[in-house]
């Protein structure tokens, strides 16, 4: 049955345009202008969901944003306020956890086992026995709240698009309403620019659903809005919190591009003018569909043009209830009683089981309707004034918490009905007044403090529930009776009592929820409500989606010079930090094996680089080295590992003497960035007088690292004036000069791979160049491009170590087996005082290699293992099949205990069996003299 | 980068003395001299003063630069 009213003045839908939606599968008409629920509403549907815990039916209490039962499902989209989206054709809406259909719900049950669900009940119901977890899981599961993520047909375009934007208004006004309206109009008029955020789709706040005068008032100040430049009008945008310096962050929906976009804004003055939101009553049968408040009726009934229902009793004690009543009226609903509580009237109970069917007054007498309306009072939207730091007190004159607005940052102003009360003319006189003194501070014209007269506000009853109990929280399911119980149990405050009911944590926020508390809370324990206090409103003030937290994807990546050399020749790519590197070409073992018996090149660029120079190099290298760098000669390169001030390992690498007071030091891939601020920190922060430059210049080389026996073959086919014969060129020495007609290179004779080896830095632009010149020229001797797991599989069989694999945050030097590099007769370097005390009373674990007894068993990764009384001693660090001994090899840290030649430890393996493990005597299990090194 | 904090003599610290410039904080509720780091700018270190209760932050006292207490 149509519950469409006929045009009403202030109505926000289009009648020109009806169209349809589905509803549950079946079609629906709507207005444009009409929400999902107005529109619901229109058609005669009364309930449209179910509550959490006990399952009931729920109509619309508020027909705004925080409505709590009216979340629904649009398309894929789960939990959608239906009260605040605007329905659009084709849209496929459906109601949500009502398994398995809303009209009949099998877990209403719940209803009838709610005294073995109270509140708290999460803490003593499905304790014991544990072994039946895994049932209460599949129970609980399906009981649980929400809608469905996925696997629906979605009416839009394509995947959800987000975005972010910066904003640098002089004055941000959160709200739209007349205060709001004024506020913004006299900051533009004096000269800021001015960023008006409001929640609702219309500018206008209350003064929508009111009377005429309100309606004309609202179409002057829309007017004002539009005609002063330097307005930017942000609707169905709400601002979701307020941090440090004003920077505000604000969330704009509704785009036609973006499902939503969040605007970081930097305000000078904020002004906030969020107005009032009205509280439910408490009392038995408050959550039938059909009880709602006065704010709900206006809305339905002068935006959209909807009938609430046909009889109607009406709860007032302010002159809002008073002017739903007058609505109803008007509209031609019946008005069969109106209880004043301003004269002791009361409201006892609602009766009805999915609908209201009647009421039970204050003085006894019941009478039958189907919609009962309560207007009890008002809770100031105090958010974001209590995140710029101010405490709400209560004010029982005015049955409200309130902002005293002289207790504000200089930079955070207060407008509205959130500090007081008044005509539209008072309101929007208040709102210009704030708006530019916004202005003034914003410019910077006016000290600190020029004040605004403040608004008065008018005396209101204190009614919060009434002598039953009934739903506090609508959303969690929690109701006066639940309070009194935590309160009893000894949870006597309002945040103690909240978390161990979970009131107010709903998707409301306690936006309806907390003043009710907080009253509850009070009469429970004897205590006044300003005693009792509040709780602490905290970011976001609405939901906001984690994509539009993070805005567009964008995931910078870094690919070296030979990159596209890599994806052409079938490199399966591998993600190490922000780089893509070759992770191998498809055959990782034989790619190991060719520079086993013949020469490979790898794209090693990654690795971090950093030029030094000046005349207290080699200061800075003996303080973040654990080793001495004093002696190091010119052309002489030399591995370092560096520890922290705690002495625990941090980074690895080569460094090379390129000149008298030059030289490059090169760090593991991960650690460029660390390394590089680390060496800044202790320059100029513990030895600002010394006199050393450092350039990271890990992308302005390509590094190539050519490996193998027939390396130096190679080579020398592509060097130009440096002579690299074995004596010309020994091990652990730097040369620079020039390869393939590329000046400026530096290479250096090192080993990771435990083969003969030379490390080329070629500058950047000319890196593809040289590799494809190297794998031209090395064509007869077979040389292969070799990926960065052959590289682990040839470094793990020469015992090398890898900086956070092999070692942890807790591994100091000597448990990464660096004992003899470690030089405590130094001075001072990074964590000496830490290694010393670790050689007199070693602690930890220590780094060894182990051979599994069985040889083609390659334990995982992080494998436990156990000593022989089944203790776990250990974990295996790294592990590799070898293709050069036919057999697994693996590192791993184990305790001090058991970290000796010969021990024998049992692997826990991945499928819960064990394997057994010994300790080798070496770390390097190939070539351990290292000789083809030296070669 | 957090609390400024002297780093104490590596040749004749103790356990207790080097631990408590590794790890304990004064943490005052009020102001405190801070090392920062501008990572995204210029890569300097500089000290500052910090009100950790009200989020002000000032430069440090030094000789010829003025400064309400």
């Amino acid at each position: 049955m149509s519950m469409r009213l006929g045009p009403q003045p202030g109505e926000v839908i289009d009648r020109r345009a009806e169209f349809t939606f589905s509803w549950n599968g079946r079609p629906s008409p709507a207005y444009p202008g009409d929400t999902i629920a107005s529109a619901l509403a229109s058609c005669g549907v009364r309930v449209f969901s179910r509550s959490f815990k006990y399952h009931r039916p729920r109509g619309l209490l508020t027909a705004s944003f925080i409505d709590p039962g009216c979340m629904v499902q649009v398309g894929d989209e789960p939990n959608v306020r239906g009260a605040h989206r605007l329905v659009a054709p084709g849209m496929e809406v459906r109601s949500q956890d009502a398994w398995p259909a809303l009209s009949l719900d099998v877990k209403a049950v719940n209803e009838l086992a709610r005294r073995a669900l109270p509140a708290g009940f999460y803490y003593k119901t499905f304790m014991s026995p544990s072994w039946l977890w895994p049932a209460y899981e599949r129970v609980l599961e399906r009981f649980a709240h929400g809608g469905v993520v996925g696997g629906v047909e979605s009416e839009r375009d394509g995947p959800a698009r987000y975005d972010k934007r910066h904003a640098h208004p002089d004055v941000l006004v959160a709200g739209g309403g007349p205060a709001g309206m004024a506020a913004a109009v006299a900051a533009a008029g004096a000269g800021a620019s001015v960023m008006l955020v409001e929640e609702e789709h219309q500018l206008g706040g209350h003064l929508r659903w009111g009377g005429k005068p309100d309606l004309v008032a609202l179409h002057e100040l829309r007017e004002l809005v539009e005609s002063t430049p330097g307005i930017e009008v942000l609707t169905d945008s709400v601002v979701l919190g307020r941090y440090d310096g004003n920077w505000v962050s604000v969330l704009q929906r509704g785009l036609p591009h973006v499902d939503e976009r969040l605007v970081k804004a930097r305000a000078k003055s904020l002004v906030v003018a969020a107005g009032l939101i009205e509280r439910p009553y408490v009392f038995a049968g408050n959550d039938v569909p059909g009880v709602m408040l006065s704010t709900a009726v206006r809305r339905l009934v002068n935006l959209h043009a909807v009938k609430p229902g046909h009889r109607a009793v009406v709860l007032t004690s302010n002159a809002d209830g008073d002017a739903a009543a007058e609505d109803l009226d008007r509209v031609g609903v019946e008005v069969v009683h109106v209880e004043d509580a301003r004269r002791g009237g009361d409201v006892v109970r609602v009766r009805g089981r999915g609908q209201v069917r009647e009421v039970e007054l204050g003085d006894g007498r019941k009478v039958p309707c189907d919609l009962v309306v309560t207007a009890t009072g008002w809770t100031a939207a105090v958010s974001l004034l209590t995140m710029a730091g101010n405490r709400p007190r209560y004010d029982a004159t005015a049955a409200r918490f309130r902002t005293d607005p002289t207790m504000l940052p200089a930079d955070v102003l207060a407008t509205g009905g959130v500090v007081g009360d008044g005509t539209c003319e008072e309101l929007a006189a208040h709102g210009a007044a704030t708006g530019e003194e916004a202005a003034r501070r914003a410019a910077k014209d006016a000290a600190v403090g020029a004040a605004v007269s403040p608004l008065s506000v008018e005396p209101h009853p204190e009614i919060f529930r009434g002598c039953t109990h009934g739903i506090v929280d609508f959303s969690e399911d929690v109701s006066s009776k639940d309070l009194f119980t935590a309160v009893e149990e000894g949870y006597r405050s309002a945040e103690l009592a909240k978390r161990y009911t979970t009131a107010t944590m709903g998707p409301a926020q306690g936006k309806l929820e907390t003043v009710n508390v907080v009253a509850i809370v009070a009469e429970a324990t004897g205590q006044t409500i300003a005693e009792t206090g509040t709780t602490t409103w905290r970011p976001p003030y609405a939901p906001v989606t984690l994509g539009a937290l993070a805005g567009r994807p964008r995931e910078p990546r870094r690919l070296s010079p030979m990159a596209s050399w890599h994806e052409r020749h079938g490199a399966v790519p591998l993600l190490a930090s922000a780089w893509i590197r070759p992770d191998h070409y498809g055959d990782p073992a034989g790619e190991a094996a060719a520079v086993r018996d013949g020469v490979g090149v790898i794209d090693v660029t990654p690795i971090g680089k950093l030029d030094l120079r000046g005349p207290d190099v080699a200061r800075l290298l003996n303080l973040v080295y654990v080793n001495k760098w004093s002696k190091l000669e010119v052309g002489r390169v030399r591995y370092g590992v560096m520890c922290g001030d705690d002495g625990v390992v941090i980074d690895d690498g080569v460094t090379g003497r390129l000149g008298d007071e030059h030289y490059l030091m090169s760090t593991t891939s991960s650690g460029a960035a660390a390394v590089w601020e680390w060496l800044e920190s202790w320059l100029q922060t513990e030895r600002p007088h010394w006199q050393v430059h450092v350039t990271p210049v890990t992308t302005a080389y390509a590094s190539i690292n050519l490996a193998g026996p027939r390396s130096r073959e190679l080579l020398q086919r592509v060097v130009e004036d440096i002579d690299v014969d074995a004596d010309a060129f020994p091990y652990m020495h730097v040369r620079t000069g020039r390869l393939a007609g590329v000046d400026g290179c530096v290479l250096w004779r090192i080993g990771f791979t435990g083969e003969l080896s030379f490390e080329l830095h070629v500058p950047a632009g000319y890196g593809l160049h040289v590799w494809e010149t190297l794998l031209e020229r090395g064509g007869d001797l077979g040389v292969r491009a070799f990926g960065v797991e052959a590289q682990r599989i040839l470094r793990l069989e020469k015992g090398h170590l890898i900086v956070g694999q092999d070692t942890d945050g807790l591994t100091k030097a000597q448990g990464a087996a660096l004992d003899g590099l470690v030089k405590l007769d130094k001075e001072d370097f990074a964590g000496l005082p830490e290694l010393v005390w670790q050689e007199d009373l070693p602690d930890g674990a220590r780094l060894v290699g182990l051979r599994t007894t069985s040889p083609s068993l390659v334990p995982a990764e992080g494998s436990q293992l156990l000593d022989a009384a089944g203790l776990i001693c250990g974990r295996i660090t790294s592990s590799r099949l070898s293709p050069a001994l036919g057999r697994s090899v693996c590192l791993a840290q184990v305790d001090l205990s058991v970290a000796e030649p010969g021990r024998e430890l049992t692997v826990r393996l991945v499928d819960g069996g064990a394997a057994t493990a010994v300790v080798t005597d070496q770390l390097a299990q190939v070539d351990p003299e290292g000789v083809r090194l030296r070669g | 980068m957090g609390e400024v904090r002297a780093r104490p003599d590596p040749q004749t610290t103790t356990p207790a003395e080097w631990r408590g410039y590794l790890y304990l904080r004064r943490n005052t509720a009020g102001w405190t001299t801070e090392s920062w780091y501008h990572r995204m700018g210029c890569r300097r270190y500089l000290v500052l003063e910090r009100d950790t209760t009200t989020n002000e932050a000032r430069l440090p006292a030094s000789p010829g630069r003025g400064r309400e207490p």
